[in-house]
């Protein structure tokens, strides 16, 4: 056993030296909570500036409507007059972006409304542009603008305006908003595994592939060590720094999201720190998969060169998971916590929105990942055995 | 959408002065989100938590019966809400707190951030063992005298002992709620009669109120029903607004003349309306009564939108074109919305405000406004059927309590100069007046914003300059409607 720890201890110590390695690991402890935490800073500020966000928007012909001017400004909309335009100036100006919409009086309108006609309000928009929430506040205005008037007529007619709802649809919508943050929150968590692959990539690639091209694999081989020994030290030495980074990295993000005020844009996290420590405990299983996973295709690789761009191809699979299953739309279903990645941001998400979650799911969690990380180490002690492997013929 | 300012009769507490029961032991409490049962309720979208609490009936007989009080929990966006939540009082008193839950997105939406909101229905009021009476929605067809028969009836026929259901124990009843869920204090929001009940609850138990909001206020010493002047001089201010506007004071140059003549011949008795009714295009005909007149036009005032149809309504009116008045006069019964507890109304009114109307009050209501005292001319009788013991008046008491005081210059029922009376009793009260907002400023403009910025901060002072931004709504000047 004490060959075993040798290898361990070699193999941290190396990658502790590597400077390009600690860096990697660094990177990805921390760029990941920054990203999420800048991006949704950005939709916090956004939406808590909404008195004094800009959204405004062009209007020509505005002189016709005083009183929508007036409601388009108390919902904090900013009216821009200008003189009248041809369709491809609107055209250009919505490419800008700078406005959500241009609202086009025609001179009909005034004739129209006094005599009760329709009368029409042109409302432009480039739907490629990302503005919808600040069409539907414009698109609102309008809205309700249109039904008091329609409210005052049919009262000046001495119709009660009850006849304009002959149904009244009452929507009930399920969700919380604490099941509702959580899917959000739940789809941006589960990146953070996708991460766990790249953690000991440096290492499984440098240990195995890299060993044997420096030909130091072989000198290994000639001691008295069994090639299960010899993986085992690598693939636990890989477990350790990804073990290391992801514990950090989940703390990271933990914090970024304690910190926030997430209440702000109707989220929340209700992750408490010991439901944290249990996640990071089921997710080291991951860790020592990703290891064993990425030693076993570097050793099935014939050179380094080779065994880095299988690796990479390799690191799209979890990311498969995390980006198709949101995009389904599921229910959490039991299958979900049979594969790897995928379990942990399903167990995550299931915690975040403050459900009661089996056992099994934990144990199915951990469990999957630990057998197929066996399996891998099987598979690549067996490699290690064929000297046309070692030698690399 | 407009059934709060529509339907919020103040009236007036008598706050007796309480018992404060000393509440040490507040057990840990179980997470809101999880006390009670998930629940819908109409006007609103998301599911909500609903919680039912037991009271004693009578506080003098704790073991005697008790009554099932419903409670309305929005538990705060942020997991680890703040300790202290924002208690919701309806209006009335009659209304319920689960029948005003989209001022939820409309008021409380940046409050909700922070704090669980908690909406409560008074005793006698919504799924509190309402006490109502279900025929009268529908009673447009029968004759004054019919009507007061049917509510006469109803009343002799509550089975609920009607003498407990009062503003102390009211009061009482919010201090149960308060330990049932587990906090050590609330912030209050009363809005119109909530905000009486809210200052009876803040006296009575002053340790347990953080902050007090009240938004169109009433005073202890204001009487319900004594509110004559008030409208009259609402009234004058949308005449007066009209008189300002160009295009109005063109289109209606004999306003004022117009409502006189108006006025005096439906209190002659001298019209009688054939209509088709605006809803059903059932025909009918009848003399109109004074007091439907005279009350439409009131309720009229309650918002600045409604006020601007005023003088369109009287001058076609006075053309001998009823058909706006009477779609006017109906407008509110034609929505299937929560009503009144109109028996919870009188209870609360037949012991705390009819006892102390004086002959001179009655007198001077009477001259004061073309109301011509209809409610202090109705109640007695009603009262008269419901008897229940008068409870003794006294002073409002000295409240520390951080208050903001909200109110609508053209609020016909709680104007201004009825904050500034409170004021005089509450040495921590800032008051906040909306330039051209009828009954109900916090669901307008800014209002929600400076909900949040006071609860934050109950010390600080809030600079409300941002509520005279509300502009007045535009007059409705032709059967097309308001100006575009």
């Amino acid at each position: 056993m004490s060959r075993f720890t040798t290898i361990w201890r070699k193999e941290v110590t190396d990658t502790l030296r590597d400077k390009r390695s600690l860096m990697m690991l660094a990177l990805f402890v921390f760029i990941y909570p920054l990203i999420m935490w800048s991006t949704l800073n950005n939709v916090i500020s956004k939406s808590t500036k909404a008195d004094r966000e800009t959204n405004e928007v062009i209007v020509i012909g505005g002189s016709q409507a005083p009183t929508l001017m007036q409601q388009l400004k108390q919902q904090g909309i900013t009216v821009l007059d200008h003189d009248d335009m041809d369709e491809p100036a609107i055209t250009a100006l919505l490419k800008e972006r700078k406005q959500a919409a241009v609202i086009r009086i025609p001179e009909s309108f005034s004739k129209d409304y006094q005599d009760l006609r329709p009368a029409t309000i042109e409302l432009w928009s480039d739907s490629a542009a990302d503005q919808r929430s600040k069409l539907e506040r414009v698109t609102q205005v309008l809205n309700s603008y249109g039904i008091s008037i329609a409210q005052a007529r049919l009262l000046a007619h001495g119709v009660s305006p009850a006849v304009l709802r002959p149904v009244q649809v009452q929507e009930y919508d399920t969700a919380t908003s604490a099941s509702r943050s959580g899917k959000i929150i739940g789809a941006i968590f589960g990146i953070f595994f996708v991460a766990t692959f790249y953690f000991c990539l440096n290492l499984a690639i440098d240990t195995t592939a890299g060993e044997r091209e420096r030909k130091s694999l072989e000198i290994l081989l000639a001691q008295p060590v069994k090639p299960l020994e010899l993986i085992a030290g690598k693939w636990l030495a890989g477990a350790l720094i990804c073990a290391v980074g992801l514990g950090l990295e989940l703390s990271v993000g933990h914090f970024v999201l304690k910190s926030m005020p997430l209440e702000e844009i109707s989220l929340s996290w209700r992750l408490g720190l010991p439901s944290l420590l249990l996640l990071i405990g089921t997710a080291l299983p991951l860790c020592l998969f990703a290891s064993a996973f990425e030693i076993a295709l570097a050793m099935n690789s014939k050179s380094f060169k080779e065994a880095q761009t299988a690796v990479s191809f390799a690191l799209l699979l979890p990311l498969i998971p995390v980006i198709v299953v949101p995009m389904l739309d599921l229910n959490t279903q039991s299958w979900m916590y049979a594969i790897p990645v995928l379990a942990e941001q399903t167990l995550m998400l299931e915690l975040a929105k403050g459900n009661a979650v089996p056992a099994t799911a934990f144990l199915t969690t951990a469990g999957v990942s630990l057998a197929l990380a066996l399996i891998c180490v099987g598979f690549a002690s067996w490699k290690l055995k064929s000297e046309k492997f070692v030698l690399g013929v | 959408m407009k059934h709060w300012m529509r339907i919020s009769l103040p009236i007036i507490a008598v706050g007796t002065q309480l018992l404060s029961g000393a509440a040490q032991a507040d057990g840990p409490a179980t997470p809101i989100s999880k006390q009670g049962e998930s629940c819908h309720l109409p006007n609103y979208e998301e599911p909500l938590r609903c919680v039912r609490i037991n009271v004693p009936v009578d506080y003098a007989a704790p073991a005697g019966d008790s009554i099932s009080l419903h409670v309305t929990v929005a538990p705060a966006f942020r997991e680890t809400a703040k300790a202290d939540p924002l208690f919701v009082l309806a209006g009335g008193p009659g209304q319920a707190g689960s029948g005003i839950v989209f001022l939820l997105d409309r008021a409380f939406k940046k409050v909700r951030a922070t704090r669980d909101i908690v909406l409560i229905d008074q005793r006698g009021t919504g799924k509190s063992g309402k006490l109502d009476c279900d025929d009268l929605r529908d009673s447009e067809t029968v004759t004054e005298a019919e009507q007061e028969a049917l509510i006469s009836n109803c009343l002799r026929n509550l089975k609920a002992p009607v003498q407990h259901y009062n503003t102390a124990n009211a009061a009482r009843d919010l201090d149960e709620v308060r330990k049932a869920l587990g906090y050590a204090e609330v912030n209050v929001w009363g809005g119109s009669y909530g905000t009486r009940l809210g200052q009876a609850y803040a006296r009575a138990f002053p340790d347990r109120v953080r902050a007090l909001i009240i938004d169109g206020v009433a005073p202890k010493e204001q009487l319900l029903g004594e509110w004559g002047a008030d409208a009259q001089h609402s009234l004058e201010a949308a005449f007066a607004h009209c008189e300002q506007d160009p295009v109005c004071e063109k289109t209606y140059p004999t306003l004022r003349a117009d409502f006189r003549m108006l006025a005096d011949n439906v209190e002659a008795g001298a019209v009688t309306l054939s209509f088709n009714h605006p809803r059903t295009a059932k025909p009918l005909s009848f003399v109109l009564p004074y007091s439907s007149f005279s009350e439409t036009i009131r309720m009229m005032l309650y918002s600045a939108e409604m006020s601007a149809r005023l003088p369109f309504l009287i001058t076609e009116s006075s053309h001998g074109n009823w058909k706006p008045f009477i779609a006017q006069m109906y407008a509110s019964s034609d929505w299937s919305s929560d009503s009144m507890a109109i028996g919870l109304t009188l209870s609360v009114v037949c012991a705390e405000d009819m006892p102390r109307i004086t002959p001179e009050v009655l007198a001077a209501e009477q001259t004061a406004s073309f109301l011509h005292g209809l409610q202090l001319k109705q109640w007695p009788r009603w009262c008269a059927v419901l008897n229940v013991p008068a409870i003794p008046y006294s002073e409002p008491t000295p409240l520390a309590t951080p208050t903001l005081l909200l109110s609508g210059a053209l609020d016909p029922v709680t104007p201004p100069h009825r904050a500034e009376t409170a004021l005089k009793s509450l040495s921590a009260g800032q008051h906040l007046v909306a330039a051209n907002v009828g009954h109900g400023v916090s669901h307008l403009g800014c209002g929600p914003k400076l909900l949040r910025e006071f609860l934050d901060a109950p010390t600080e002072k809030i600079d409300g300059q941002c509520l005279n931004d509300i502009p007045l709504p535009p007059f409705v000047i032709n059967v097309a409607g308001p100006a575009p």
